[in-house]
């Protein structure tokens, strides 16, 4: 069985464009949902799916992109697709996500710091302008 | 007036709407473009996100930093600087008179520019994000980065327009900022979209709706839209009606609750549950309707604050209307004139207010010819807009 955890866009449309004819349940979650990675990861291993899909309106304009690869590997599933209603899709694979994706999502966090950092006397600032 | 002076307008969107083309959020930008264009006035758009304007509004795409996707918050603050030069240039390059920002998370790029260049500056506020993020959002990440770029946009804007009275009392309550420069101007319809006359009779085949009382629900199926109610009535007004369904259109978090009540209670044979359908068939799938229903209901520590779309576009259509008695729904219908109001969160006023037109269709009638003359004459998009060219021509 397939797994359609859907985020944004219709179902219908996903499944004809990306030819998904097997057996599917269709999961509607917000990207909210990725926040309580427990409740997530349990939905994703509540049956023996062969295959998880995370479905959208267009993959170009997808956020938490890593989290997905992320989920994917920690549900134990070996293959998965980011897919959308163009009939695009990224695939997921546990290798690519361990050799590429961590790291890669360890430096945007790191950056993500340091532009925390920078933006909170950047904010300051205009803050103390506006009150003038 | 106005208009006479106001002759081009940058609007700005920054939030991260992405290839959203359905949904209130973007008939709250598209709704006041149209109506510009109408009134001669041009029109530029920029954004992160699709382009669902039509192509003589000019678009301008500012896309967020990929290298920051996985971080909203984060990727928020940097689009500040980055969507402010964009529309300094734009701004300079076609001698914008009037910029428009619809407030963002963690946004301030307005400020950037008015300060930058001195033209007028009008903030479209919904709600207070920080209020929003702290009982809507999962967490809460860099509060106070969060509510100075609140602050912020409301000290330096020109105008700030608010859909409600309440929105008004959460800023006064989360800043000190001066309430004279808050303008209420509620949310509104395009009439001319929305209207009695659209003939359904190939729809109503298809969907198998012939010589049934439809009831409908629009909308995005989010925790403050109350559909599970709707839901939850359907088992009352199965002992009441023989031939009846429900149409719910639209798709969101609470659909699986709505599912799970329709399917524990074997209520199949009276729903229908369309899914997401495209912007420009919402009006053919409101006139299947007989009665339209709006069961909203009110946030766990604040009363409803948005002004619901949806209950102006029932309005332009002509049709009966059940709502719920909260927030600017209780202002805008008039019990037993353009609609009828039932007690929120309570499936039994609900049934009990539809059975009431079921059973009346003069009132049915009189209060559907009401409610479409109320969303001409107060809650157009043209009355929206004017609302604001008016007080900035006070301020020019």
């Amino acid at each position: 069985m397939i797994l359609l955890v859907l985020l944004s866009g219709n179902a219908d449309k996903i499944i004809e464009k990306n030819s998904l004819h097997n057996d599917i349940e269709i999961i509607k979650v917000d990207e909210k949902d990725f926040y309580d990675y427990k409740d997530f990861l349990k939905k994703l291993k509540k049956r023996n799916y062969h295959r998880i899909y995370y479905g959208c309106l267009d993959i170009k304009f997808q956020r938490f992109i890593f989290f997905m690869h992320f989920f994917n590997l920690l549900s134990g599933m070996k293959k998965g697709a980011i897919i959308d209603e163009k009939g695009n899709r990224i695939k997921i694979l546990n290798i690519k996500t361990i050799l590429f994706e961590v790291p890669f999502f360890i430096f945007q966090f790191l950056l993500g710091l340091l532009v925390t950092v920078i933006y909170f006397f950047r904010i300051l600032y205009n803050k103390w302008r506006a009150k003038l | 007036m106005a208009g006479k002076i106001i002759k081009k307008v940058l609007i700005l969107r920054t939030d991260y709407y992405g290839a959203l083309r359905e949904g209130g959020t973007v008939t709250i930008s598209l709704g006041p473009v149209n109506s510009l264009l109408k009134k001669g006035i041009e029109c530029y758009f920029q954004s992160c996100g699709i382009n669902y304007f039509p192509p003589q509004c000019k678009y301008f795409f500012v896309k967020h930093s990929n290298l920051l996707l996985n971080l909203p918050e984060i990727y928020n603050l940097t689009y500040t600087h980055k969507a402010a030069k964009t529309a300094i240039r734009v701004i300079k390059d076609n001698n914008i008179d009037l910029l428009f920002q619809f407030h963002s998370i963690m946004n301030y790029s307005g400020t950037l520019i008015k300060r930058k260049l001195g033209l007028p500056f009008v903030l479209h506020v919904d709600g207070v994000e920080y209020w929003a993020k702290q009982n809507w959002g999962r967490k809460l990440f860099l509060k106070n980065h969060l509510k100075w770029a609140e602050m912020i946009q409301w000290d330096t804007a020109d105008i700030i327009d608010v859909p409600s009275v309440k929105v008004k009392e959460m800023i006064a309550q989360y800043s000190s900022v001066d309430l004279g420069k808050v303008l209420v101007n509620p949310n509104g319809v395009d009439a001319d979209k929305f209207h009695p006359n659209i003939d359904t009779h190939n729809l109503k085949r298809k969907l198998l709706l012939e010589n049934k009382f439809v009831l409908g629900f629009f909308g995005t199926f989010g925790h403050w839209h109350g559909v599970d109610i709707l839901a939850e009535s359907i088992k009352i007004l199965k002992n009441h009606l023989n031939n009846f369904i429900v149409l719910f259109v639209g798709d969101g978090v609470m659909r699986p609750q709505v599912e799970e009540i329709i399917n524990k209670n074997n209520l199949g044979p009276f729903s229908l549950l369309t899914g997401m359908i495209d912007y420009k068939s919402i009006p053919q799938y409101m006139s299947l309707c007989d009665v339209l229903v709006s069961p909203c209901v009110s946030n766990p520590d604040f009363d409803l604050f948005n002004s619901p779309v949806k209950l102006f576009e029932y309005m332009a259509m002509g049709k009966a209307i059940v709502a719920t008695d909260v927030g600017q729904q209780s202002e805008i219908i008039i019990n037993g004139y353009n609609g009828i109001l039932c007690e929120e969160r309570s499936p039994e006023s609900l049934a009990e207010a539809i059975l009431k037109f079921y059973k009346n269709p003069e009132l049915m009638e009189k209060c559907s010819s009401n409610a479409r003359k109320d969303a001409i004459e107060k809650y157009s998009w043209d009355n929206h807009t004017q609302k604001i060219l008016d007080a900035v021509e006070k301020i020019l």
